[in-house]
């Protein structure tokens, strides 16, 4: 019996601990989107949030502020410098990029030669500055 | 920076980056018993194109001068009369001009 009882109290015990953490994310969240917002609108989210047992609650169901629109904007901002990352060439030559380096193909079909390839120097292929991608024009 | 071209001719050649992006000098040069004219390379990386053109020579003001005025007298035969003998100086032009076949553009560390 009394083992049983011991059993009983820790399943009780986590589940408690399970409850405190999913109230504790939503807390989180709702404190992160509605930082400049008033304590009355704070509670109103955290309870509605509790009620529909939504963890995460998005930035749309808030009223937006001026914080927000700036974190929309740098998020905006971010994912544009993200498409510009991968804008940047890969290396094609060690740890450089020659834009020149690869394949041609002629474009007149007179020429004598069809396709050009054209490479680096593997003998002399420079020094590594680090991890940083070179740009050799 | 040195770049390696290969199929313009039968041999290999080099070509010089010069201070202009994109443009390269290819210098007088001898590979495997084949003499290489003096030439330009120019490369446009907006629209993938380049020009290749050996026995143009080039012109350090304006390098794609070289390309557009090809200088006609370069395909004629100069005959050089000695008092003997007479010498016979060829100098061909060969032109390349086409588009690049694979563009890989990655992230970094990707």
């Amino acid at each position: 019996m009394k083992s049983a009882k011991l059993v009983m109290a820790s399943i009780a015990l986590c589940m408690s601990l399970v409850a405190f953490s999913q109230a504790d994310t939503t807390r989180k969240d709702t404190t992160t989107t509605t930082r400049k917002d008033t304590a009355t609108q704070k509670k109103d989210t955290a309870s509605a949030n509790l009620q529909q047992g939504n963890t995460s609650a998005s930035i749309h169901d808030v009223p937006a502020t001026n914080s927000q629109q700036s974190a929309a904007s740098m998020s905006k901002s971010t994912t544009q410098t993200g498409s510009n990352n991968s804008s940047i060439p890969k290396p094609n030559f060690g740890r450089y990029y020659i834009p020149v380096i690869g394949t041609f193909q002629s474009s007149e079909s007179a020429t004598e030669a069809k396709s050009v390839s054209i490479t680096g120097d593997e003998s002399n292929p420079g020094r590594s500055n680090g991890n940083k991608v070179l740009r050799i024009a | 920076m040195k770049a390696t071209l290969e199929g313009v001719t039968g041999t290999k050649f080099y070509a010089l980056l010069k201070a202009i992006p994109g443009t390269y000098k290819v210098p007088v040069q001898m590979q495997d018993d084949n003499s290489i004219q003096e030439g330009t390379v120019i490369y446009d990386e907006s629209n993938k194109q380049i020009n290749i053109c050996l026995g143009c020579g080039y012109q350090d003001n304006n390098p794609s001068e070289a390309l557009t005025t090809i200088d006609d007298s370069s395909n004629e035969v100069s005959v050089k009369t000695a008092k003997s003998k007479s010498k016979v100086k060829a100098k061909t032009v060969i032109n390349f001009s086409g588009t690049k076949k694979d563009q890989a553009t990655a992230g970094i560390g990707q």
